[in-house]
């Protein structure tokens, strides 16, 4: 229930008396495993847990085909943008979070680059098409 | 912090990081180990009520 829904309350709340119940804050195996694994989601990147995806499918248009402004702090795809008689336009797409000023470290040296994102558009159309990022 | 608070809220961060596509091998190991002994815990409990 924790791996489908990991922030709901009931299944904190279930998940709390079953521990209880089977007495298992006595074992010290378990309360390593779970210091070490408090540890590691620590050690992940903050912006990489907080990503918000946009998936578009197929946008056929008549006559034009307009897919404009989206944003998404994770990645943004779309899949054919098809316009019939008249335009098919991709513009304003931004994908990944807002770039930051890289810590510079003491050395002077700029750290690498800890998020990434993909954008994925295909723009079709019968008759023009402009495609822009 | 009680030891069952620390426990569920390893759990649930374990869950949440899991989820997601940029989890590393250190946190799916945890998770995974620490899943497996409570799993293991829980079912001896039910092992002793049940005999």
């Amino acid at each position: 229930m924790v791996d489908e829904v990991p922030e709901s309350p009931a299944a904190r709340e279930a998940l709390t008396g079953a521990l209880k119940e089977s007495k298992v804050d006595k074992d010290p195996d378990v309360l390593k495993f779970a210091e070490a694994l408090t540890t590691a989601v620590k050690d992940l990147a903050p912006d990489k847990l907080h990503r918000a995806n946009i998936k578009v499918g197929d946008v056929d248009g008549y006559p034009d085909a307009i897919v404009h402004g989206l944003k998404a702090t994770g990645n943004v795809e779309a899949g054919n943008v098809t316009a019939r008689t008249g335009d098919a336009v991709v513009s304003d797409v931004t994908a990944g979070a807002p770039r930051q000023k890289k810590p510079v470290t003491e050395c002077g040296e700029r750290s690498p680059a800890v998020s990434y994102a993909v954008v994925s558009v295909i723009a079709r159309a019968c008759c023009r098409q402009h495609a822009s990022r | 912090m009680d030891p069952i608070s620390a426990i569920v809220g390893a759990l649930v961060a374990g869950a949440s990081a899991a989820a997601t596509d940029v989890a590393s091998k250190a946190v799916k190991d945890a998770y995974d180990g620490l899943k497996a002994l409570i799993l293991t815990a829980v079912q001896a409990q039910g092992r002793c009520r049940d005999g």
